[in-house]
């Protein structure tokens, strides 16, 4: 049995411990000093076990009820709750400024974000004549500011 | 009367204080106040706290009872909200305090001392040590560790119950008991370290 076996069981089994457990305790003195440790603070905790607890106070229960009624809130419930309702406003900030510092961060395109306007108006030139267009390059709006040359597109087009 | 007709007549009273009545619902605490009370005790420890935090658990009761879906009992389900009052107030308490000395009596310390081993029917003298002595330890104890080697330990509570309060599978609830009193184990020998005692 390993060490750690050999108290997990000890600790469960009262005070009979099985052969194997006594065996080890025999050979072990790291375990023999856990068992008798163990010996002390279980019976400190049977101890503490025959004490009684304190009994309710007379009408107990009716002032309870009365303090329902009244919509009494102990000053430690109230501070539960203020605890939850802050802890709640701590997130809600948190979140409020990483989905402000994702809008600044983010760049402009990609796939978080629909394409510019200036993407979609109009084909460029350049692209309408290396795919054989209908609609000649030259009446197209804003041809004249085609990033190729004059020679570039004709060879394309051959 | 019967069990099933306690039964029968506590279902009635949860359904009266689900529907607003408070008079059906000073019943049910009147039905579980000593057994609030008791747990409330072991847990905690401090007599002088134990109707105010016992009070504190009957309203977040009264508050939350239109949750309750009689899948577990009353009984039950009242514990757990107990469990997690006092767990909280201890956590609280624990983070208060700067550090924890060790506390402990003379007479116990050489009650300790003067006992190398303790018997099945030890002395009054030892009784009283070894009392003290799992008193302080479960007080250095994390509140995670002191609830459970309450409910265990002091209370008693079968391992599936107890799985039941905490809402855990009973293997975990094994392997946490274990931890705590390891931990527990583990605090009680610095100390013999730190202050030369021999037990
Ligand atoms: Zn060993």
């Amino acid at each position: 049995m390993r060490c750690d076996q050999v108290r997990q069981t000890l600790e469960e089994s009262g005070e009979a411990y099985p052969a194997p457990v006594l065996h080890h305790l025999r050979h072990c003195p790291e375990c023999a000093a856990y068992e008798h440790h163990w010996r002390w603070v279980r019976a400190g905790l049977l101890a503490l076990a025959r004490e009684t607890a304190p009994e309710p106070s007379l009408g107990f229960a009716r002032r309870l009820i009365r303090r329902l009624e009244e919509g009494f809130l102990p000053m430690r419930l109230v501070g539960e709750f203020f605890e939850t309702a802050g802890r709640r406003v701590v997130y809600f900030t948190l979140l409020l400024a990483t989905v402000l510092l994702l809008a600044i961060a983010l760049p402009s395109s990609g796939p978080l974000r629909g394409r510019p306007a200036r993407d979609v108006s109009w084909p460029q030139p350049e692209i309408v004549a290396t795919r054989d267009y209908p609609i000649p390059p030259s009446e197209l709006p804003g041809a004249g500011f085609s990033l190729t040359s004059e020679s570039d597109v004709s060879g394309g087009q051959k | 009367m019967s069990s099933s007709g306690q039964e029968g007549q506590e279902v009635e009273w949860i359904k009266g204080a689900q529907g607003g009545d408070r008079e059906a619902f000073g019943l049910l605490v009147q039905q579980h106040q000593r057994r609030v009370f008791s747990l409330v005790f072991n847990l905690v420890r401090r007599p002088n706290e134990v109707e105010d935090l016992a009070q504190e658990v009957f309203i977040k009761a009264y508050r939350a009872i239109r949750s309750y879906n009689f899948k577990a009992s009353f009984a039950a389900w009242i514990s757990r909200i107990a469990v997690n009052h006092c767990y909280d107030f201890l956590r609280r308490e624990r983070s208060s305090k700067v550090s924890y000395y060790w506390q402990i009596s003379e007479d116990a310390q050489r009650a300790i001392e003067a006992h190398a081993g303790i018997k099945e029917q030890e002395s009054l003298e030892e009784q009283t040590a070894a009392r003290e002595l799992a008193g302080r330890l479960l007080e250095r104890a994390p509140a995670e560790d002191r609830v459970i080697l309450t409910l265990r330990e002091i209370e008693g509570r079968p391992i599936e119950e107890i799985a039941g309060i905490l809402n855990l599978n009973p293997s975990t609830v094994k392997v946490r008991l274990h931890r705590a009193r390891k931990r527990m184990l583990e605090d009680l020998q610095r100390w013999r370290k730190r202050s030369g005692h021999a037990m």
